[in-house]
Order: C-alpha cells, then sequence, then structure tokens
C-alpha cells in the first residue's frame, strides 16, 4: 500500500492525481508519517522545480527564429542549397526548401541512374534527407522526372523509373510512399558530427550504414565505403537512458538503482528467460561503459566500450560464459533492436 | 496525523483533447505557411518548452534561449509532415529534447556520485525527505544544479509541465516504470546532497 500511494505522491504534488487518486493519498496520510514525509519533500521539491524554470523568452526569439527561416537579407524563405556530387560527374546541387516542410527535390533527372552521368548517388540523397529529418524529426522526398533509385533491396516498393515519386522518409529511418502504408528504409543514421566540435579538415563526419555496407561522408561531402567490417555501432547520442531502454527490451523489467549525473546502475531480473545481475553504465568525454554484472557476486560477463563517436569497440566477454548482445540503434539516441539470449541458452566455455 | 499542505492547489486541467484540437489546427496553419499562427503555438508552449529545456541544460539562459530558437525553426520546417500520430505538444517536445541533447553533447557533464542501494519504502521518514522536508526552498533549487540532466528534465516534467506519468513517458519516449522510479531517484539525490550539505 505504502508503496503505490508513494509513486503517487509527485502526481498529488503536480495536481494530475484524478479524484479519486486524491481521496486514496489523502486518506493513506492520515495514517503515514512516511508518506506525509515524502509528500512535504515533494513539495519542496516542486516548488524549488518551479522557481528556478526561468521565464520564457519574449517574442524577440520569435523574430529570431524567423530571421533563420529567411536566411541572411533575404524577404522569404529561401532554399538551402545542400552541395552533393554526382556519381561519376559534375557536382550537383540539392534544395532544401524550408516552406510548410522540409521538401527534397531532386529536380530534373531524365534518365535512370544507371545510364548518365551527373546522376546523384542515393546514398547523397539519404544523407540529405536524413540531414533534415535528423533536423525536423522527419522530412520528405520528393523525386521529380525519371529517376530510378537504386536503393537496398530492403526499401521493397520504391518504384524506379517512374516518377514523380514522393516518399516520406521519417527520422526513424521509415519511408512512407504514398501507395503502401510504410516500410523501413535499408539505412541507419549511425554518427552525426558532435554539435561545437572542431575536426580536422577531410574527417569523417558522418556514418551510415546501407544493408550490410557502411558508408562515410567527409566535411568535403565525399564518400567512401568503410573496408573494415564494424563490430557494432551505436549513435553519438546514445545516452544512459538508452543503455537502459537497450536493456530493458532484452531482459524485460529493469530498474534504475543509482540516477546521479552521468553514472547509471541498473537492476534487471534475475530468472532463467532474462540476462540476470547488474549494469553499470558510465560515460564521459570520450567513452561510454557497459558492465553487466552476474547477480550475487561480482564476476563480470559482459563489458562494452563505446566511443564518444558512436562506434562500439571491445567487447569484453570474460570468464566462463558466452554472451551475444547485438545492440542496434539507428536514430539520434532511439533504440531499435536490441537481441540478446536468454540465460538458459548462454554457452558455458 | 494531518496531510502535508501544497502551496500550490490543484487547478482544473485543460484536458487532452481540447489543448490538441487547438494546437492541431494551429499546426496545420503552420504548414500552410501562416507565421500568426506559429507565433499562436509559440505562446501557448513558450513557457511549458521553455522550463523543459531549462531543466535539461541546467538552467543555462542563453543555451535555453539557443536551443528554443532552434527548435521552432525545426516546428516552422517540420510543421508539413507532422501526420498527428503523436500530440503537438508530444512532437514538440521531442524536437525541443533532440535539440537540447545536441548541445549538450559538447559539453561536459557534472558527476554526481551516489550509492547503488534501492530504498525500500521506510516504516518512518528517510532522513532524505527530513532533510528535503526542513531545507529551505531557494536552498533546494540551488541543490538542482547538482542534478544530472536526465534528472532535471524529468522535475521538470512533474512540476512545471505538470504532466501525468504516460505523458512524461511518451515526451521521453521510456517506460512509465522508469520514469516513476527516475523521479524517486531524483528527490533521493536532492535529499542525500541536502543532508551531505548539512553535515548528516
Amino acid at each position: 500500500m505504502a508503496q503505490h500511494v508513494e509513486e503517487h505522491l509527485p502526481l498529488y504534488a503536480n495536481g494530475s492525481l484524478d479524484d479519486e487518486g486524491r481521496r486514496v493519498v489523502e486518506g493513506h496520510l492520515q495514517m503515514c508519517a512516511a508518506c506525509t514525509a515524502s509528500l512535504a519533500a515533494w513539495s519542496n521539491v516542486a516548488d524549488a522545480v518551479r522557481a528556478t524554470s526561468g521565464s520564457a523568452p519574449g517574442y524577440t526569439l520569435l523574430d529570431r527564429v524567423f530571421a533563420e527561416v529567411d536566411g541572411p537579407g533575404a524577404p522569404a524563405p529561401a532554399p538551402v542549397v545542400v552541395p552533393i556530387t554526382g556519381r561519376r560527374g559534375a557536382p550537383r546541387s540539392l534544395a532544401v526548401l524550408g516552406v510548410a516542410a522540409v521538401v527534397l527535390v531532386v529536380l530534373g533527372f531524365a534518365s535512370s541512374l544507371t545510364g548518365d552521368q551527373d546522376e546523384p548517388d542515393e546514398r547523397e540523397i539519404l544523407f540529405a534527407a536524413a540531414e533534415s529529418a535528423r533536423e525536423a524529426g522527419t522530412a520528405r522526398l520528393v523525386y521529380e522526372g525519371s529517376l530510378e533509385l537504386q536503393l537496398d533491396p530492403e526499401v521493397a516498393g520504391v518504384p524506379a523509373g517512374a516518377g514523380p515519386v514522393v516518399a516520406e522518409l521519417r527520422g526513424d529511418g521509415e519511408v512512407v510512399l504514398p501507395d503502401r502504408s510504410r516500410t523501413r528504409v535499408g539505412f541507419e543514421i549511425v554518427e552525426w558530427p558532435v554539435v561545437g566540435e572542431e575536426r580536422p579538415e577531410g574527417s569523417v563526419t558522418e556514418t551510415v550504414r546501407i544493408g550490410d555496407t557502411v558508408y562515410e561522408r567527409d566535411d568535403a561531402a565525399r564518400f567512401s565505403v568503410r573496408d573494415d567490417e564494424p563490430q557494432g555501432f551505436v549513435s553519438s547520442a546514445l545516452f544512459a537512458t538508452d543503455i537502459a531502454a537497450l536493456l530493458e527490451a532484452a531482459t524485460g523489467e529493469i530498474s534504475e538503482v543509482d540516477a546521479g549525473g552521468n553514472d547509471r546502475r541498473y537492476r534487471f531480473p534475475v530468472g532463467d528467460d532474462a540476462l540476470s545481475g547488474e549494469v553499470d553504465v558510465g560515460y564521459d568525454d570520450v567513452e561510454t561503459t557497459v558492465e553487466v554484472l552476474v547477480d550475487g557476486d561480482d564476476e563480470r560477463v559482459l563489458e562494452l566500450r563505446i566511443e564518444l563517436e558512436g562506434q562500439l569497440v571491445d567487447p569484453v566477454v570474460p570468464g566462463r560464459v558466452r554472451v551475444d548482445v547485438t545492440i542496434e540503434v539507428t536514430d539520434l539516441g532511439a533504440p531499435l533492436t536490441v537481441e540478446a539470449p536468454p540465460a538458459s541458452q548462454v554457452e558455458e566455455d | 496525523m494531518a496531510t502535508a499542505t501544497l502551496d500550490r492547489r490543484h487547478a482544473p486541467r485543460r484536458t487532452v483533447a481540447d489543448t490538441g484540437a487547438a494546437d492541431g489546427a494551429l499546426l496545420a496553419r503552420v504548414a500552410a505557411g501562416d507565421r500568426g499562427a506559429l507565433a499562436d503555438l509559440y505562446e501557448r508552449h513558450r513557457a511549458g518548452v521553455t522550463g523543459f529545456v531549462s531543466g535539461i541544460v541546467g538552467g543555462d539562459r542563453s543555451l535555453c534561449e539557443e536551443v528554443l530558437q532552434d527548435t521552432f525553426v525545426a516546428v516552422w520546417r517540420g510543421a508539413g509532415a507532422f501526420e498527428g500520430r503523436s500530440a503537438v505538444r508530444t512532437w514538440l517536445y521531442g524536437i525541443a529534447k533532440r535539440q537540447a541533447y545536441n548541445k549538450l553533447r559538447g559539453k561536459r557533464f557534472e558527476l554526481t556520485v551516489l550509492d547503488d542501494e534501492v530504498r525500500p519504502v521506510a516504516a518512518g521518514p528517510t532522513p532524505e525527505d527530513a532533510a528535503l522536508a526542513a531545507a529551505d526552498r531557494r536552498y533546494v533549487a540551488a541543490l538542482l544544479s547538482r542534478l544530472g540532466p536526465l534528472q532535471r528534465e524529468i522535475l521538470t516534467l512533474a512540476f512545471v509541465d505538470d504532466l501525468s506519468y504516460p505523458e512524461m513517458a511518451e515526451i521521453l519516449e521510456i517506460p512509465v516504470g522508469t520514469v516513476k522510479s527516475r523521479l524517486s531517484n531524483a528527490k533521493v539525490a536532492l535529499g542525500r546532497l541536502a543532508r551531505a550539505e548539512r553535515g548528516d
């Protein structure tokens, strides 16, 4: 009872509890010193949070929004030109129009990618679209003309050659086609530049996985294919909450035991159908570390280091068990899939 | 035993349907290029989004305004692609959250070290609750800056935006159970800081 009421106290304090819930809480408070003290603490915390929430900026901020939308010196919304390079030919441009929606328009390509020069590489389109999707949460791709878009086979249903074809690419990697419900595009936003970070000229700024191939783009928008097969990738936006969500997906219920600063410790159930133990997540300027500990003792079964750039390095599986955990993050910090075997299937060396 | 009294009583809440319908209509006008509609949307949400973002960035007003600007630029550009699969407010807060963490990625976070025990519900008041309840509000406000961004974020959603657990869960894209535990842990963390400061 006390546990049940305790978890409702924040809602009681913020006024979002319904009448029945409030009656239950108030009845309980009459006989529970612990919950009464807890509510008094919540009340003080709530007041402190409200006092520090800050006043909202005025309409000058809105003026700055429109100034940014309009661009420097432009009276009307102006296209932002993202330079792209043709597969074999001269540089092309891809216009990103900031009117009503983020719309990418590929203009004037009268023939298929396979035949002519000067055609944009589909990877470049995806990069540009993903870039916009990253900003707005979603973007629309508009292909005009006869553009054969040779995407990964996973992008089932993208019509080839017949245009115009309009597809929506969402920030979570889904493509919505006009004649279909939706499908998942075979690309993965792996890595994006860290805001404010200075990088050497020509260094890789973005990495995208399409199917099994990993592409990199450098500051000069040059593409290359990564030769070495990566062990795994996570987004540079991976935060401890994502780790928790990943493990929750892999193991079932999970509770946050410790939540201070950059370090997190989580506990998840012990059972035949789940990994057992605790995971200790910490991260600093250079890496995120994840350790899964066997419940009841300190033996580590899995240690992951995730560099700030987003690459999962040196998975360590010490001791007597072998665990294969696949972590795939296909959007900025949004976990999509996690695969981990149940404890009953973990093999001992 | 007397029930604890809150300074702030429970005002009637706008229904989600009322808010959502008005927001949806405004966003449709934004998508059509209506700048006045964006101004109206900004007016409706600027206080809430400011509090939310301020919580994430730790009260850095300059950074907060940068995030707000980026957020409403993204709203202007992305309004046409909004499909209504979530509430406008959830969508808006999601954008603000992404923009805020984009900014924070280049910054060093503070580290607050806590022990790792799950605290069962105590028979009597916990020392942390007692310390928090007795602490001066301004002092508690100062302690908030020592929490991590995730804890400030959840406290802001709970007590500035007055959201329910499902609403917080949707915005933060975490399970409701995690919302509850994160809130609880934020309070425990503040209580421990309050105790440590007064030498308990």
